[in-house]
Parts: C-alpha cells; structure tokens; sequence
C-alpha cells in the first residue's frame, strides 16, 4: 500500500502553562469556542486538505482526547480508504520508553509511517487554532523539491523571541532558522507545520535518535540539523489566522477571537465548516428575564441569567441572577443564583455556589496566585466546587474545591451579610 | 435487545397540515427545533432496544433519505443493527396500505425475530416496548394495540378483547408476531384488501384476539396545524421538555457553529438551536439550526425552520416559517394564536 503523504499530529505534550486546564486533560482535548475542541481545527484542516490517513501521537492524559476522536468519523475518517490511528507510546522488542520528545516520537512509530509508504509527511500540532489547506503546502513542498517545507507566519516583532525564526531568500528557501532567539533577526515565524520528503526525514530521525546530547525535539535539533548538512529547506508563508494555544493567556484570546465576528478566525464559514464530535443535545434553552449579548451558547445550556460577550459550551445551567462576562464557561458547569463571573475560564464540570463573584477586580486573593496567570484572568479548575458567597480575585487560579467559608484562607473577601454558606456546604 | 423488529408505518399520510406537508411526509416534519417528527419514534424504539428498524414509505421520501440515511446517527449502522427505508415498488397511482405493508415483509422475513412492532409515524410519545411484549404475553394476545385513551372510539368487550375501532380512533403502534403478520398480509393480498386496519383487523375481529394496551403518559398526536404547533409551543415548558426529552432523543448531527447572540439580541423564552445568528427580539419561540435573524426584528410566538433568514426590521407573531424562507426588510406578518399563518418552504416575502 502505498500514498502519496500521511499526517502525524503531535498530541502528546502537558501542556503546564495551562495550568489547572490540563490538570486531567491534553491540550489538544480542551474545550474551544463552545463545542469544538482545539484538535478539532487540525483534524478539519486534515479533511479539508483531503489526507486520508492520520497518525496522532498521544501521551499526556489521553482519555478524553481518545473518545473525543473515536473512530474519526465526525472528521469523515472511517470509510475503508482512509483512517485516524491513535499512536500511544508503545514497548517494542528490545526496548520500552514514552516519547522523550517530538521528534523521537514520530521515530517510535516509523513502523506505522512505513505502512503506507508515503512520498511525503506532514507534521503537526494538535494544539493550535487556524484554518489551512495542507494540500497547498504539499503541492509547494513538490514544487520546489527540497527536504523539508516549513510554514510559517509574520509575528509581531515583540513576540518574536517566542517562536523559531527564519529567514528566507527571494526563493523562499530558508537561509537561518533560529528556534527562540534572544534578538530575533526577522518577523517570519516556524508554525510548527512541516512537510518532510519521508526518505530525509527518516534519516535525520535515525541521526537524531542515536545523539545522546538531542532533546528530540522537531525544532530545536531536527531543523537545525538539517541546515548544518545544507539540505534544501523552504519557507512556505501561510497569510490566514492562527494562534499555538500554550499559555492560559493565547487561549482566552484565540477564543475570543472566534467569538469576534471580524476576526479572521470566523468559525461560521460555510466553505470551511469545523467538524467536531456531536451527541445528540436539546436546543438551548433561554428562559424569560435572561439576556443574551455578543456572546455563543450551545445546545442543551439552560440560561437564566445575563452573558456578555461569553463563550458558553454545551450542559451548562446559569441561573437568575447571575451575570457573566468575558468568561469561557465550559461544558457540564453549574452557576447558581446571583454569582458574578467575569474574565474567566470556569472549567469542565466545575459547580460554583450560589452569590460568589469569580474574577473581582477589587479583591486580591494571593494564596490562588499561580505562576502561569497574570494578564487579570482568572481560572477555574475542573470539577472544582466553590460553595457559596465566595469571592475570588483576578489572576488567581482555584484548583481545589472550596467547601468552607474560606475564614481560614487570608485575603478571600467574604460577603459578610450571608449566613448560609455552612448549610450549603 | 428486544426480540421485535420495529417497523415505522405512515397510516395517517393523508392528514393535510397545510403547505407544511406538501414536500414532505408528516414523519418528516421538522419538530422541536433541531429534530424531524420521526427521530422520536426511532429514538423511543431504539432505547427500547430495537435493534432492526425500517421505514415503509409512500410518496415525498427524499428527505427521509437524507435525513436518515444507514441510521447511523441513531447509532444503526454497525453489525446486528440495521435500518432500512422501503420505498414503494409500484411506480405510480395510489398504492394501498396492504401493499405498503407487503413491502416491508422483504426486510422482516430476513430476520428470526418473534414480533413486529409496527408504529404510526405522527404521534410523539414514550414508551418501553418490553412492557407491551409483557402484556401481549399475558394476555395470550394475537395483536396488541397501543393506544391513549380514545374516548369511546376503541371498543372492548368485558374481558378487555377490542371487538371494534372507530375509523378515527387514535393509535401508536400494533404488536404482532412476525409470523402471523405476514401471514396477514399475504392472505389480505389474495383476498385484494387495501387498509390494513379496516380490512385485516375490524374484519378479522371473530378470528384475533386484539387486546388494548392503554398509554397514559405524555403523548402528542400530530394531526393538525394547531396541533404542530402547540407541541413545539408546549417543549417551552420546562414539565413537558423534561417528559419528552426522558430518554435521549437522536437525530441527524450538522456541523454547526454555536449561536451567536449578537449586540441587539434580546432572547426570552425560546429554544433555540445551534448555527443561528441573532441580533434582534425574539420572544416565546423556537428556531431551528442556522435561522439567521437581523437587527430591530420583533419576533413573538413563531415556530422557524432551518436555514431560514429574517432580515432587519421585521415583525412576526404567530407564524410557522417553513426551511430556506426570506422574509425581506420591513415585513410584517401577524396570525393568531388559534391559527398560525404557515409560510411554505424556499418562499421569500
């Protein structure tokens, strides 16, 4: 058997500066925008670009992300041509390790990549939110012939220490590559999307794996090993939105930008539908008195309150009284009567009691201080309960349930007209 | 698993709802905002653990076709499961119950199953079929019929045995061994009987043993405008959404974006599906997947269908707005409560 290109998508990594939100989950397996989940944009793209067998490396909390994917077929993947394969990390004959990076983890699983035999192999990453025609990026990768094609994207100067950085000739073939440098020498970001010639990439894998001094990892030893033999690499301009979802800070604002009709991200595309796994839901519910603005709601969400500009996924109860805004609210959330939740992330099954105010920006709550927050977000861990009347400041994340009036917590501000928090909790 | 086949028939295909019926069968009438009527009848059946269902159809099937397909979205298309649409052989004029029914026997006789279930299509109702299988047992039964309380129009005997049915007596489903049932129906063949109720059952009460099962929970017949309507009306109510959506309720999933509730959206009392884009005032109602609706529109007490675009300054009360309907700037359509206006599919005002 024998195709022309497979894609890898690389699914494995903690994903630490979200914090609290892969507490139980991968990045990829993250709730976005209301229903999808961030893998969902890669495994579209896949569709879209018509490649028909997925490899998707799997390592860090795995379970949702595997019933999440199933069979594929909400991204068309189960008819007998094509297929998505979940490719955890494996013990072989002579040996037994979990994938010491990404590179090593596309070296494990060579077995799987020779199958089929493929001429080409396209690399990605399934924590990254954008729309894009991998079939463009191969027919240029063909085109020009060289070993390897990276995509990339201008950054913002500012952000450039952030990412690898190349620099180009008129031919677009790639004359520096620099994974994050300290004074970034161009805007032209590596978005982590690489075609490889499978032949190359085999033996640059090999080489890798036997270099005790390698972190394994795609950009910083793969690339740059390739550049020091001189092989031909191109840069492949990708000009549409998209945005690496690692911090808690990119999340919030990749997520926002779906909800921003204007944004170049717009989700309601009719020509380039994201497809997500769906179960069978009720219509959203809003009841009388609840007011709903610039913001998405999901199937089978009650809401009996206000939200504002707000991203709120499926299941989810608000009830009167309570005003949302700016928030993410992700699936299975309960917000009882009178809470106030703004700048936040409330995470999967979380339960906030009644009267709390979650993200007030006149409190200072430090014992929640976590040092992957601090642009004024605020963070709810999953299934996390709060009883009631409890205020949580900005930058603060609550990755443990809180089931006493928090007298003993310094610094939680505590509205002291409420007794019945010792009933509820 | 249930040792039944289920089998979905349109015995009422010649009620008239108006422009909402005419491309469509009743079973395919978009329901309760995401759904069509049929979904709860395959949706009860297969919670019930009918494994094998079919479809026998008539006239206007295409959407039933797209609608359904293999089943898969009810969770039908995988090994031991199956579902099947039977179109009609004959190629044109009326074509008679009996013949229908004839039809689906093409499917029943491949499996070894014990019974059929054969449902109406046009009420809504939820029942566990087993307890109908329990009480066909009981009753040593030749047919079991489910039906609501029919106010005198199903007739029994003392020993509970029905000896005679008013032509308009309301039912959901018939139980049957597979074996007798097509015995039946091959004997009504020969005898050149049309109607499977009057001709195989009323006139055969002598020689079966039919025995009423009566339903008393929550149901919904739909025969009427007013009562399409009101059914969607009443899912408004928290008591009645919770009693039809006690079991998990399937249908066809779409790639639908989530609703985006824009500057101007003020939204009450409504359900409301996914994929829609809303900017105006929208009271009471219930809109389908992608209903587009603009800005300083009033909307009060209107059922609309998928796809369907409002665009600004348009006031609507009490309508029914089919599919794909435009309804221009600056409309105003009103109709009352007690007969709401029907706009009819792809129609733009």
């Amino acid at each position: 058997m024998s195709i022309e290109c497979i894609a890898m998508i690389l699914a494995g990594g903690q994903g630490k500066r979200l914090s609290g939100l892969t507490k139980d989950n991968s990045k990829p397996a993250i709730p976005f925008a209301g229903k999808y989940k961030i893998i969902d944009f890669t495994l579209t793209n896949c569709a879209h670009s018509n490649l028909n067998i997925i490899g998707i490396l799997t390592q860090y909390q795995p379970l949702k992300l595997n019933s999440h994917i199933g069979n594929g077929s909400p991204w068309g993947y189960n008819s007998n041509s094509d297929g998505i394969f979940v490719l955890p990390p494996h013990s072989s004959h002579d040996s037994c390790e979990w994938y010491k990076g990404t590179a090593n983890a596309i070296y494990q699983n060579m077995n799987f990549i020779d199958q089929y035999n493929p001429k080409y192999v396209v690399i990605l990453s399934g924590d990254h939110v954008y729309k894009m025609d991998y079939s463009k990026l191969i027919d240029f990768h063909k085109q020009k012939g060289g070993a390897a094609t990276i995509a990339t994207i201008s950054v913002p100067t500012a952000d450039a220490h952030r990412f690898g950085i190349i620099e180009a000739n008129n031919f677009n073939e790639i004359t520096n590559f620099v994974e994050k440098p300290n004074i970034p020498r161009s805007n032209l970001a590596s978005m982590g999307v690489y075609v490889f010639t499978t032949e190359i990439l085999k033996r640059y894998l090999m080489l890798d794996e036997n270099n005790t001094h390698s972190k394994h990892d795609f950009g910083k030893n793969i690339i740059p090993a390739m550049m020091q033999n001189n092989e031909r690499l191109y840069a492949y301009n990708f000009d549409g939105y998209w945005k690496d979802v690692g911090t808690i800070n990119s999340y919030y604002e990749a997520n926002m930008d779906a909800l921003n009709p204007d944004s170049q991200l717009n989700i309601d595309d009719e020509n380039w539908k994201i497809y997500t796994r769906t179960e069978a839901r009720i219509p959203q519910i809003i009841y009388k008195n609840a007011k709903v603005n610039n913001s998405f709601v999901t199937e089978n969400t009650t809401v009996r309150g206000i939200v504002e500009n707000s991203i709120v996924s499926p299941y989810v109860s608000i009830e009167p009284d309570v005003v949302i805004k700016n928030s993410i609210i992700h699936n299975n959330v309960i917000i009882e009567k009178g809470c106030i939740i703004e700048d936040s992330i409330i995470s999967e099954g979380a339960h906030i009691g009644k009267n709390c105010h979650i993200g007030n920006t006149f409190v200072e709550t430090p014992e929640f201080y976590d040092e992957y927050i601090d642009n004024g977000l605020t963070l709810v861990s999953p299934n996390v309960f709060i009883c009631d009347d409890v205020v949580i400041g900005k930058n603060s994340v609550v990755s443990n349930d809180i089931t006493n009036m928090p007298n003993d917590i310094g610094g939680v501000a505590i509205d002291k007209t409420s007794t019945r928090s010792s009933n509820v909790c | 698993m249930l040792d039944a086949l289920g089998v979905i028939f349109p015995f009422n295909d010649t009620i008239n709802l108006s422009e909402l019926n005419e491309q469509r069968t009743i079973a395919g009438l978009p329901i309760g905002g995401r759904y069509r009527l049929i979904d709860f009848i395959i949706s009860n059946m297969v919670n019930c653990g009918i494994n094998n269902i079919s479809l026998v159809t008539n006239k206007k099937y295409q959407s039933m076709l797209n609608h359904l397909g293999a089943g898969d979205d009810f969770g039908l298309n995988r090994k031991g499961h199956s579902f099947n649409i039977i179109p009609p052989y004959a190629s044109s004029g009326e074509i008679s119950d009996v013949s229908l029914l004839s039809n689906a026997i093409r499917v029943t006789e491949k499996f070894t199953n014990k019974y059929v279930i054969i449902s109406n299509s046009n009420s809504i109702y939820n029942f566990n079929f087993a307890d109908l299988i329990e009480f066909y047992e009981a009753k040593n039964a030749d047919i079991a019929l489910l039906a609501p309380d029919n106010s005198g129009n199903i007739i029994t005997n003392t020993k509970g045995k029905v000896v005679d049915l008013n032509s308009d007596f309301n039912f959901f489903a018939i139980l049957i061994e597979r074996n007798l049932f097509h015995e039946l129906l091959a004997h009504a063949k020969t005898l050149g009987a049309t109607d499977f109720i009057a001709d195989v059952l009323v006139k055969n009460f002598e020689h079966l043993d039919i025995y009423h099962y009566l339903y008393e929970k929550f149901y919904s017949t739909i025969d009427s405008v007013k009562k399409y309507f009101d059914f969607n009306m009443s899912l408004l109510d928290e008591k009645i959404r919770l009693k039809v959506f006690e079991n998990n309720v399937y249908t066809k999933s779409k790639d639908c974006p989530p609703t985006r509730y824009a500057e101007g959206a003020d939204v009450q009392n409504c359900l409301i599906a996914d994929g829609c884009f809303i900017d105006g005032k929208v009271k009471n109602s219930i809109i389908f997947r992608g209903v587009k609706i603009g800005s300083k529109v009033d909307i009060n007490n209107c059922i609309i269908m998928q796809d369907t675009i409002i665009q600004d300054n348009v006031k609507l009360e009490n309508i029914i707005l089919d599919k794909q309907v435009v309804i221009r700037k600056g409309q105003k359509l009103v109709g009352q409560a007690s007969y709401p206006v029907v706009v009819a599919k792809k129609a733009v005002v």
